[in-house]
């Protein structure tokens, strides 16, 4: 009594994101007799469920209409939550597997990943990369992508990719015999490109040879860069603040892997991965505007959080240009990111993590007009908005920035002496400097979890990482005057470990923790 | 896929496209009624009225009291019969099933609402699809 396309069930794969973490999910349909309906059950977000008009006209204007048959699909595990219109491509493919137009066979190892347009296309999704790296870790082997995201998928080794221009080529690569329509091309697979190779300075990165004397801060920026350390500059109003901070990306070397795929996966994830590229090899650079909110800086967002600034600075800097102007809760909100290296973020779906191990440099003005250095006679301000404007920055933020540096408060720079000194040193140079100090850093980490001096443990920093005698008495002192708290003691004795690892010494001496403390400056209030 | 069962003949007095579409639904539901009586089903009632609307066949399916709603159409444009029976129109059908079910229901074990689409194919028959269980 029943005629047209068969009842049955199929399935296939497709992959569910929360931040960057990916999980395989399996698109079973069922296509059973009944009233006409489609069911799309498994915690799919409001995007998600409005696949099935997407579907049904997508596989309509392709010739393989959906049948007028009780249509249930779920994206299983049920438990958890889906999002975005990246599912569309899997449900199709699995319904029209369920009524037989696609062999259940071909498609049930494959994952596909896409938004299907009105008229069959297939359009790109975000967050492909972080997708199929989660897909290739579960033993996923072969995976159908839009073709606008076939560069992103290149990145991940390991995966047979096939791009597809349209539902009607993927339905045809499964080995579905699609009735001829009018004007309909049919589309030809086509190979992907292999990734371009690594591009490190695609976008021109201001150099050090730009600023004029701050001997101090581009030493300053130099150990930041070798070690990882937070900086916190502070200084009137066109002392170079800005340049020196936003030069620190020129002498970062390149991302390792790791830190590289992270990156991308978090950029792909907010749709600026340029996958023309390969993968960001480049550290970033971000500098949000102080009117930022505390989602835009750390993510956020409903449904399930998106990642924010400090994600996308991951590996690199991220810059707050006049910091005490950042709302106090964007500041404070920065704390658990400085000390754990990620952010996890929770919503009504559940918790997002995020990797953010970036290195904060903060600028400030030492007052409200600018004008409170030197003798401070041209300062309009009151003490009361003078210590108030500080204040914004508080005290367990400052306490975590390594290095605290007064700008442009020698004369030299001032009176022009300096101007003679045009072209410093450039950061080409600097960068080979760091990528050395970086390089001994690694050779005695070798046998730990982490990378970087910034990144010792404060136990290990003072039983295996002890400074030369003389100069760990110093740090004592320095202790018992309470110049120091006992972690800006551990902050200046890790920045002495990226000094002397610039000059090419086993263990910090007196010069390096001298030096250290300089930089660790003083108490700004 | 399934073979297309043959089709059914479609016993009306002029070619289909001229009928009206009463003319035509009632064509529709004399045809499922005799098929159904045919395969064994005891036909209790046929348009039953009330002031809700209109059950088409009501008929024993062995110890199953089913309402039966018929579609029949001549052409797939407005889409297939089966999907003008909205989800609406089942609320209707269950309204309607209680109401009779109060009144003078025969004896039996389980009630059911099926729907049958009849798509009449011109002069050469019709295809019939029946829907068991739908609500």
């Amino acid at each position: 009594m029943t005629s047209g396309p068969r009842c049955g069930q199929a399935r296939t794969r497709s992959v569910a994101l929360r931040g960057i973490t990916g999980t395989v999910v399996e698109v079973e349909a069922d296509v059973a007799t009944g009233l006409p309906a489609f069911f799309l059950v498994g915690l799919p977000d409001s995007t998600t469920l409005q696949a099935r008009e997407r579907v049904r006209a997508a596989a309509g204007a392709v010739g393989a209409a959906i049948a007028p048959r009780r249509i249930t699909v779920n994206l299983s595990p049920a438990f958890v939550p889906k999002a975005g219109s990246g599912f569309d491509l899997g449900i199709a493919v699995a319904i029209l597997a369920a009524q037989g137009a696609v062999p259940a066979g071909a498609v049930e190892k494959v994952a596909h990943l896409g938004e299907l347009g009105l008229d069959g296309s297939l359009r790109p999704v975000p967050g492909v990369l972080p997708a199929l790296l989660a897909a290739r870790d579960a033993g996923v082997r072969r995976v159908v992508v839009p073709e606008a995201n076939a560069r992103e998928a290149a990145l991940v080794e390991g995966l047979e990719i096939t791009p597809a221009r349209d539902l009607a080529t993927v339905l045809a690569g499964h080995g579905c015999a699609l009735p001829p329509l009018p004007g309909r091309a049919m589309l030809q697979e086509r190979p992907v490109a292999p990734p371009a190779p690594p591009v490190t300075d695609a976008v021109p990165v201001p150099d050090f040879a730009d600023v004029i004397g701050q001997a101090q801060a581009r030493r300053a920026a130099e150990v930041a860069a070798a070690g990882g350390h937070h900086l916190l500059l502070q200084g009137p109003p066109g002392t170079g603040k800005t340049m020196i901070a936003s030069r620190i990306p020129g002498i970062l070397p390149p991302l390792a892997d790791e830190d590289a795929l992270a990156l991308s996966a978090v950029r792909s994830l907010d749709g600026s991965l340029d996958a023309e590229r390969g993968l960001i090899r480049t550290a970033p650079f971000e500098s949000p505007h102080h009117t930022a909110s505390v989602p835009s800086i750390v993510g956020g967002g409903s449904g399930t959080a998106r990642p924010g600034a400090v994600s996308r600075a991951h590996a690199g800097v991220l810059f707050l240009d006049e910091a005490p102007e950042f709302s106090g809760r964007v500041l404070e909100a920065l704390r658990e990111p400085l000390e754990t290296g990620d952010i996890t973020l929770h919503r009504s779906q559940g918790a997002a993590r995020y990797p953010a191990r970036f290195q904060l440099v903060l600028a400030a003005n030492p007052c409200p007009c600018g004008m409170a250095f030197g003798n401070g006679r041209e300062c309009t301000c009151t003490p009361l908005q003078r210590r108030r404007y500080l204040r914004k920055i508080s005290g367990p933020v400052l306490d975590r920035m390594d290095m605290r540096l007064q700008v442009g408060s020698d004369e030299s720079v001032r009176t022009g002496s300096a101007a003679g000194s045009l072209g410093g040193e450039p950061s080409a140079r600097i960068a080979q400097r760091v990528v050395r100090a970086r390089r001994a850093q690694a050779a005695r980490f070798a046998d730990e979890p982490w990378l970087l001096n910034s990144q010792i443990p404060g136990a290990q920093l003072r039983r295996e990482y002890a400074a030369h005698t003389l100069a760990a008495t110093m740090l004592q002192r320095a202790l018992a005057h309470g110049r120091l708290t006992l972690r800006g003691h551990d902050r200046v004795l890790r920045v002495a470990w990226t000094v002397a690892d610039l000059e090419g010494d086993a263990r910090p001496d007196v010069d390096h923790v001298g030096l250290a403390l300089t930089l660790r400056g003083d108490d700004l209030r | 896929m399934d073979p297309a069962p043959a089709p059914v003949p479609f016993p009306a007095p002029v070619p289909p496209a001229r009928l009206s579409t009463l003319e035509l639904g009632a064509i529709g539901e004399d045809v499922v009624a005799s098929r159904l009586a045919a395969s064994g089903w005891q036909i209790i009632d046929r348009n039953v009225r009330s002031r809700a609307g209109e059950i088409d066949i009501v008929a024993l399916d062995g110890p199953t009291l089913v309402f039966v709603e018929v579609k029949t159409r001549r052409s797939l444009l407005t889409g297939v019969p089966q999907a003008a029976v909205t989800p609406q129109k089942v609320r209707r059908l269950r309204l309607l099933a209680g109401t009779y079910l109060m009144d003078n229901a025969p004896r039996h074990r389980d009630v059911r609402i099926d729907v049958v689409a009849v798509h009449v194919l011109g002069a050469g028959g019709c295809e019939i699809e029946h829907l068991r269980a739908v609500s």
